[in-house]
């Protein structure tokens, strides 16, 4: 690698060996719903330069929009292998220190959407945040189009992390880029130490791992239930599948919602300077599909765009459509479950029965999708339905399948005992709803809620199940194992009973025999014999008659 | 121990600072870090054994390393440091008699030639330097006749230091004694390539120069970036002169004088405490 490829300039503070794309839980910066936010923000530019590593999608938009692009990469191999890629950028080997040492002319736009934490190399000096901050903007004109990352510090996942600091950072930091005292903690920070260095006017957003952004003040004000705070519970679960948790990060998140603190809590902060953006933007439940979110006086304006990937079975729509400011169905039920108001579940069953056989049955219901404002339902942004058709009845099988799931799952309450938390309470559900239930039809409801599920929630590894997750499995088998040995107890006592009972029987039986036995003793006394015989006399006279005649005789 | 932290007498002069025999030092419990170098302390494909602790000169290879996913690093300073704290009069001479150039040609090793125009570098360090001139050698250099007849015949003193050993065998203990009474008696030192010597001798008060061919390593792994990587990341050291303030900063800092350990902490460090 002396012979660094001649397309790729490099400036000092280069790393080699080494790349930035494939580190563990940090993918370079982008995602469809990264690049949905960057097409509304970015301005048509001249100059874009792109600092650290950005996925080849944040790249593309990028160059659609610019007339030069340059990309700093601290990785000699990335570099190049950028460099190779495509002519529509320059790209520059080597650390922002290094590149903020050389003459640049200034950018109109500036992307740092990774952050400012991969931009050094090992050779680099310890600049702290605020000095990073100032080397990016040495390259961006007065009015640049800015985006900017922070990672949060006070993020649920790092908060829930249950590994200790020495294994929570990866080989990337050589030296410990937290303890920097200027570094923002907190959004607030993250602002005015931009505006500190020049940047005003920009605005926030919540980055749940990339798999949901939320404007910072629209998500401090989302609430459980409401749809931005199921939006970033739903980035924040997506995203921590790769990290070993101490507890399942979508209560907290519901915590923290409710003390109106979601804002404070996602993996990162991206701080805007550019065209107006939407109010949020989150993966849709299909692949390849994004949801822009913005408010209006009927509630919340759902834009699904994109070319939806659906798995065997299922295919997604998309569009826009209204959906009211109203919990959803599923926390409707939840409630209800929780406070073991069986009559209640039984009257919105009944409701929800009534509405599904009055539309389109392909459309798979999905009651966390589905809002509820006490007169109606109103489907939300998953957009699924079955290719093959389907009735009523088997979408709702389908829908009452996935919420017993995530039910059971979730380990809410609910007055149901456990043998009955399986298919039984799903058909019963289902006749609460008003059909017949029939086995084919619960049956036909698993495929659609299983198919539903596969494309929906993120896969789960087993390697970083949460520690509270794995207690609750372990105490929950203590509980079965403490009621099976109860029931072993009891089915003990039941034999002793039985036992008794058989004891007392053959101790009857003994008692009959000795009696038989007596009666048989008597039975066959001489005498007995005699009165046997005597009683056997049909005609005594005629008896009585030859007796005196043989006596006479 | 690895065999490799006898070179150049090192662990011997370690074990001396921290007041134990150092004829036959004791096993320290991990790899030192035998010379500077651009990347994390050792070559591109150095064995290490699991869990073994790496002893480097500065955080800068310690740094490397981490990024290279390696850890148990401990930073203890160069060796070569102790030795002057040790040996602080060791051919010490008045500063106004120093003279000369002691002059460096990049090595090779026992696994490795270098190749390169020896007639050019010659010529070229004749009309940089003023003043007498001694030319190092490293043993493998020095017992090629056909490289130590350049210099000689050039007419420049022409010394080696003695050999870095090899598993335990023919390590000169003396080594770096040599080499710092040479420097102490020169007032600059030079070579084609900014190299461990270079750092030694800016330590010890000599005007440090890098010029020339840089020359050629047979199976030289270029995995760190090589001489152009030098360049980019320190090239305030590279040239016939240098800022001797600059120098000596960079010096400090390569040779980790601010992690130098007093003897007590370095026996507990390299495991050395006494168990009787």
């Amino acid at each position: 690698m002396t012979d660094i490829d001649s397309s790729v300039r490099v400036v000092r503070g280069e790393m080699q060996p080494w790349s930035d794309l494939n580190q563990p839980g940090m993918p370079p910066a982008g995602g469809p719903v990264v690049c949905r936010l960057l097409s509304d923000l970015l301005p048509r530019a001249g100059r874009t330069l792109v600092v650290g590593p950005h996925g080849r999608d944040v790249l593309d938009l990028v160059a659609d929009r610019s007339d030069h692009v340059t990309v700093l990469l601290r990785s000699v191999s990335d570099a190049t292998e950028l460099a190779a890629a495509s002519a529509r950028w320059d790209v520059v080997a080597g650390a922002l220190d290094g590149l903020a040492s050389t003459s640049v002319e200034p950018y109109d736009a500036v992307v740092a959407i990774d952050g400012l934490d991969r931009v050094l190399g090992a050779d680099s000096p310890d600049l702290s945040w605020p000095e990073r901050l100032a080397q990016l903007l040495k390259h961006a004109t007065v009015d640049a189009a800015l985006i900017l990352g922070l990672e949060n510090g006070f993020s649920l996942t790092s908060l829930l992390d249950r590994r200790g600091l020495d294994e929570r950072h990866g080989d990337n930091e050589w030296w410990p880029l937290r303890d920097d005292p200027q570094r923002p903690g907190s959004v607030t920070a993250f602002t005015q130490a931009a505006e500190r260095a020049g940047v005003s006017g920009a605005v926030a957003y919540a980055n749940f791992g990339a798999h949901t952004l939320i404007e910072v003040r629209a998500a401090d004000a989302a609430r459980p239930g409401s749809l931005l705070c199921r939006l970033g519970v739903r980035g924040l679960q997506a995203t921590a599948q790769q990290t070993p948790l101490l507890a399942p990060i979508g209560e907290s998140a519901e915590a923290a919602a409710l003390a109106g603190q979601l804002g404070a809590v996602p993996q990162s902060w991206l701080l805007l300077r550019g065209n107006p953006t939407r109010l949020a933007y989150a993966e849709g439940a299909a692949d390849g599909v994004t949801v822009a979110v913005d408010r209006s006086d009927s509630g919340w304006i759902l834009d699904a765009a994109g070319r939806p990937s659906a798995p065997d079975g299922l295919r997604a729509r998309v569009g826009t459509r209204t959906l009211p400011d109203a919990p959803t169905a599923e926390d409707v039920l939840f409630r209800l479950a929780a406070a073991g108001d069986v009559p209640g579940i039984r009257a919105l069953a009944a409701e929800l029965g009534a509405w599904v056989r009055t539309r389109s049955s392909s459309d798979v219901l999905c009651f966390d999708d589905l809002v509820y404002d006490g007169s109606g339902f109103t489907s939300g942004f998953y957009g699924w339905a079955t290719t093959e058709p389907a009735t009523a009845g088997e979408v709702l099988a389908a829908a009452w399948h996935r919420w017993r799931d995530r039910l059971v799952g979730g380990r809410r309450r609910h007055p149901w005992p456990p043998w009955m938390a399986g298919d039984e309470l799903v058909a019963t559900l289902l006749r609460m709803s008003g059909d017949t239930a029939a086995t084919s039809t619960v049956e036909r409801g698993r495929e659609i809620a299983d198919a539903v599920a596969a494309a929906t929630e993120p896969i789960v590894d087993e390697s970083t199940v949460d520690v509270r997750s794995a207690l609750a499995e372990a105490e929950a088998a203590r509980h079965e194992l403490a009621e099976l040995q109860g029931h072993v107890f009891g089915l003990e006592r039941t034999l002793g009973f039985r036992d008794k009972q058989l004891k007392v029987r053959e101790q009857r039986i003994r008692e009959m025999r000795v009696n038989v036995q007596r009666y048989e003793a008597i039975r066959n006394h001489r005498l007995f014999k005699y009165v046997r015989y005597a009683a056997k006399i049909r005609h005594p006279k005629q008896f009585a008659r030859a007796v005196v005649r043989r006596l006479r005789g | 121990m690895h065999h490799h932290n006898h070179y150049y007498g090192q662990a011997h002069i370690l074990a001396r600072y921290a007041g134990l025999d150092d004829e036959f030092p004791p096993r320290l419990r991990g790899y030192l870090q035998h010379g500077w170098n651009i990347g994390c302390g050792w070559n591109p494909v150095h064995e290490f054994f699991d869990g073994a602790w790496r002893y480097v000169w500065s955080d800068w290879p310690r740094r490397r390393g981490h990024y290279l996913g390696r850890r148990n690093y401990h930073v203890v300073g160069a060796p070569w440091l102790y030795l002057l704290q040790l040996e602080s009069h060791l051919g010490v001479v008045p500063e106004d008699k120093r003279e000369g150039t002691l002059w460096f040609l990049f090595h090779g090793w026992e696994g490795g030639k270098i190749s390169g125009n020896h007639r050019r570098l010659i010529d070229e360090i004749k009309e940089t330097e003023r003043g007498p001139v001694t030319i190092s050698l490293y043993y493998t250099e020095y017992a090629r006749r056909e490289i130590r007849q350049h210099y000689e015949k050039a007419g420049f003193d022409v010394v080696c230091f003695g050999q870095r050993g090899w598993n335990y065998e023919g390590t000169d203990r003396r080594f770096l004694h040599k080499q710092l009474e040479a420097f102490r008696r020169h007032k600059r030192v030079a070579s084609n390539r900014l190299a461990t010597a270079i750092f030694y001798g800016v330590s010890v008060g000599c005007e440090p120069a890098v010029y020339g061919d840089p020359m050629e390593l047979a199976g030289e792994n270029p995995l760190f970036g090589g001489v152009q990587r030098i360049g980019r990341l320190w090239p305030e050291m590279i040239g016939k002169q240098i800022d001797p303030v600059a120098a000596r900063e960079i010096t400090d800092e390569e040779l980790g004088r601010a992690w130098l350990l007093p003897p007590e902490e370095m026996r507990m460090l390299f495991d050395w405490r006494d168990r009787d």
